[in-house]
């Protein structure tokens, strides 16, 4: 006997629906099949046991089941897509399991995407808004109330064409705050569950971050050294030679400023470091383990959005060459492009977007009033802080072609 | 075919890739492949850990290799049956290099 049930946010809370099959797995239902696009979830009757179930996400899958973890005693039970679903016996204890990593990765894409259309829509919406409210503002004002009478009514079917519309745009509205909220809250007990056993909330090179009012007498005593430096995001090898010339003068980096500006500095001696400054967009936690691993320790992370910087430092052991980030030049240029392609993303397109809503203001009204004069400038402004920063990302892309 | 794709992407493989899958012929973290290669190659090659990382998505992407985590929740990688069938034929592919080279190298000694 067959039974249905449909589960359409089944993917939003994975380890609430992995306990739910075993429930169900104990009750005599065993899980037959799984249609991922409509969300139902087929179960067929037989004899109650007791299963431990994993939700699988991994892009390009095809639901093979990888032989390690077929080995280690895990059962295919569901494969389709990008997801699969296997189990095993609770008494069993394999010893891989498979890792919420793929999942976590794709949730956070999701997240971002979806971030970004409300902001983006939430910004058409204002601008729309604020221009209307500015128009019927103005003329009334010149014309009177009187404008706004019209000819003759909407008719009803109007009314409810606009109706459906706005229904329509309201329920899409829902769905993705509803989405981006229950995203942030998966995401953040998928990371728990991701475990490596990562503290990213301290790096500092020396693994300890002084307290407020040691530091402003370190400051006072010249010990400790404040430097600014502008745009050094967007050119991360010239950062780079910075650092590794700073650690040559004796000063040694400590850490940065939460915005991201302002570069602290020791006054302990010259050290023979290498520095990478490194770009990743929404790295899972096996990035960080992984250069840790690899000796690298990690000064700084910020920047969330399209990009994550990260700043790493490395020892240059004595009569060794310098440890390399990045060994191969093809990768090296491959991660220069996909840090160039998402500047582009981050920069062009809200920058395009003020300057658009900057243009309708401007020409919208055809005086030359004080707010007219003042957009204007914020738009040359704009204009001119844009080029300066693709152009030095594409010196940079060229710098690095070269070598 | 998905396979075939892959096959034609993946071969000739870069050196780092090569090294990777070599590895890779048990299960290892991510740390372990770079201590496997430079022992390997006895310290000619030194892979980067961005680069290996990178490396390492890209297969994961291709259906190369497949993660897991082990008892200590550290992230364990290892070839899937595919990566398997592609280092093979990249394997067959140097031998037979290898092998011209070899019986071609007279022609080149002073």
């Amino acid at each position: 006997m067959r039974k249905r049930f449909f589960r359409p946010f089944w993917s939003y809370d994975v380890v609430k629906t992995e306990y739910w099959l075993n429930r169900m797995s104990m009750s005599g239902l065993r899980l037959n099949n799984v249609n991922f696009k409509t969300r139902f979830f087929s179960f067929e009757t037989a004899a109650p046991e007791s299963l431990i179930h994993r939700v699988i996400y991994q892009k390009g899958f095809g639901g093979n089941v990888p032989p390690g973890l077929l080995a280690a005693g895990w059962g295919s039970a569901v494969s389709g897509g990008n997801f699969s679903i296997i189990r095993h016996d609770a008494g069993a204890d394999p010893t891989l399991n498979p890792s919420y990593a793929g999942l976590l990765v794709r949730n956070r894409r999701l997240k971002q995407i979806i971030g970004i259309l409300l902001a983006v829509l939430l910004g058409m919406f204002c601008a729309m808004v604020t221009a209307n409210i500015l128009i019927i503002a103005l003329l009334t004002s010149i014309a009177g109330p009187a404008t706004f009478v019209a000819d003759d009514g909407p008719t009803a079917v109007q009314i409810l064409q606009i109706c459906l519309i706005v229904a329509a745009v309201l329920l899409t509205f829902a769905w993705m705050i509803f989405t981006y909220f229950r995203l942030r809250k998966a995401n953040s007990q998928l990371e728990r569950l991701c475990g490596d056993n990562l503290n990213l909330n301290v790096p500092a090179t020396q693994d300890i971050l002084l307290p407020r009012r040691e530091e402003k007498r370190l400051l006072r005593s010249k010990k400790l050294v404040r430097k600014h430096r502008r745009d050094w995001t967007y050119e991360p090898d010239k950062t780079e030679q910075w650092l590794e010339a700073m650690e040559k003068k004796g000063l040694n980096l400590y850490r940065l400023s939460p915005t991201g500006l302002t570069f602290y500095f020791w006054k302990l001696g010259p050290r023979r470091m290498k520095y990478t400054v490194d770009y990743q967009n929404q790295a899972p936690d096996a990035y960080f383990t992984l250069n840790r691993d690899a000796g690298w320790k990690l000064i700084y992370r910020g920047g969330r959005r399209f990009m994550e910087t990260s700043i790493w430092v490395h020892e240059i052991p004595p009569d060794s060459p310098a440890p390399q980030f990045y060994s191969d030049a093809e990768s090296r240029l491959k991660q220069v492009r996909r840090f160039i392609v998402a500047n582009f993303l981050g920069l062009l397109l809200p920058s395009l977007m003020f300057i658009f809503v900057l243009c309708e203001n401007v020409f919208l009204l055809n005086t030359l009033d004080p707010l007219n004069i003042l957009s204007l400038l914020l738009m040359i402004f704009l204009i001119l802080q844009l080029v300066f920063s693709l152009s030095r990302i594409i010196r940079y892309y060229f710098r690095i072609k070269k070598n | 075919m998905n396979a075939e794709k892959q096959i034609k992407n993946y071969l000739p493989m870069t050196e780092t890739a090569y090294y990777i899958l070599l590895a890779l012929h048990a299960p290892l973290h991510g740390y372990g492949i770079i201590k496997y290669v430079e022992e390997l190659t006895l310290g000619r090659i030194r892979l980067g850990s961005g680069t290996v990382y990178g490396t390492l998505s890209k297969m994961q992407k291709d259906q190369l290799i497949a993660v897991y985590t082990d008892a200590g929740r550290k992230t364990v990688y290892e070839m899937t049956v595919l990566g398997r069938r592609v280092l093979a034929l990249e394997m067959e592919r140097i031998k037979k290099l290898y092998a011209d080279t070899v019986s071609q190298e007279g022609y080149f000694h002073a």
